[in-house]
């Protein structure tokens, strides 16, 4: 009996299926061929066709190996390219995105610095304050505007303030300019 | 495996990115790849085997050696990628639903099908004993049909010590492997009792 664990060639043998017919099927023989039966598949694989065109597409992709990274030897440091104030202002206003974040940006820090300085009108300031500190920022609350609606001092607003003289607005139809 | 496919000329091939060279490639090796996954107890062996092409065409620009080692370092490959495909099932493990009729359409007999799962389950029981080194040593040498040379580039070991694991996983089949009363050939009949 053949002993595969000393012979190599044998094992070989074994292993390509190409052991003589007359060879005795012992456990290790028995073994082989039913693992490679198993697992080898008999037929090409029905993903042949997929992985084929993956491969493709997979040639088709920049590579970006560390003997080529963009045409260039990656293991020489190269400086980064310097960029002139107009690149850099143009590169921050090039796209409707940097433009509409830049006018965003700006109209925040406007809005802020007013609040800072309750210089807002009065809904927008109270709004903004209270807002402001639930975070913890104490802004400029109106409080003559306050004063002049809670008459009470119950906390329950009564009515907006009008000049005198002025008829109250209509409950059915409110115009913001009255007269007009 | 495909036959008549020089495989040193298809490596060559490949190297300067010429399609037919990958093509050959694929057809000679990929059959061996999902075997040697498959066995190894990878879910979707054939999509790994797919990807393990795929990774080794990115990576194509960092490999210099003939067609001997092209072998070793496709199953490198594969065996990396099995060891990432193990990481990430056991971070997210799939429940699998069998098909207790999948297996019955491949198959003319009844009996085919139960020979066959008698078989299965005697390998599979034999590899489970086996060591993770010996495992994959034998894998490799039966299923890939790699060389012990070739066998230790792919998992960085001396030869020596492959040989050393193949001894003792061989040591380890003939004691556990138990020889069935019909040994399993597609297709043959059973014979009729009484």
């Amino acid at each position: 009996m053949t002993d595969y664990e000393r012979n190599d060639e044998d094992f070989d043998r074994l292993i390509h299926g190409s052991l003589d017919t007359d060879a005795p099927v012992d456990d290790t023989v028995q073994f082989v061929r039913d693992l490679q039966d198993m697992c080898l598949p008999a037929q090409p694989s029905p993903h042949r066709q997929r992985h084929l065109e993956a491969i493709r597409q997979s040639m088709a992709e920049p590579h970006r190996t560390p003997t080529t990274i963009g045409g260039r030897n990656p293991l020489v440091p190269v400086a980064l390219p310097r960029r002139s104030a107009r690149q850099l202002v143009s590169d921050v206003t090039g796209t409707a995105t940097a433009r509409a974040a830049l006018v965003a940006a700006t109209l925040m820090v406007s809005t802020g610095g007013m609040a800072a300085a309750g210089a807002l009108p009065e809904p927008v300031q109270s709004a903004v304050a209270q807002s402001a500190g639930t975070v913890g920022i104490d802004l400029p609350r109106p409080q003559v505007a306050v004063a002049d609606r809670y008459e009470t001092g119950t906390g329950v607003p009564l009515a907006p303030s009008r000049p005198p003289g002025r008829p109250p607005p209509s409950p059915t139809r409110w115009s913001p300019h009255p007269g007009t | 495996m495909e036959t008549g496919v020089d495989l040193d000329q298809a490596v060559q091939a490949a190297g300067r990115g010429e399609e037919w060279g990958w093509t050959d490639l694929y057809k000679t090796l990929a059959p061996a790849v999902t075997g040697y996954l498959r066995a190894q107890g990878a879910r979707e062996a054939d999509d790994l085997t797919g990807e393990v092409f795929v990774q080794a065409v990115r990576a194509i620009g960092r490999f210099d050696g003939d067609a001997t080692s092209f072998r070793s370092w496709i199953f490198c490959i594969a065996h990396n990628k099995l060891v990432d495909d193990a990481r990430y099932r056991k971070r997210r493990p799939v429940e699998v639903v069998a098909d207790p009729g999948k297996d019955l359409v491949h198959h003319e007999h009844v009996e085919d099908l139960v020979l066959g799962n008698l078989a299965r389950a005697r390998v599979r029981r034999v590899i489970s004993k086996l060591t993770p080194d010996q495992r994959d040593v034998l894998l490799l040498r039966i299923l890939g049909g790699l060389t012990i040379e070739e066998v230790a580039r792919t998992l960085g070991k001396q030869p020596s010590a492959v040989k050393a694991l193949q001894r003792r996983g061989l040591a380890s089949i003939k004691r556990d492997f138990p020889a069935p009363a019909y040994p399993f050939q597609p297709g043959r009949r059973l014979p009729v009792l009484g």
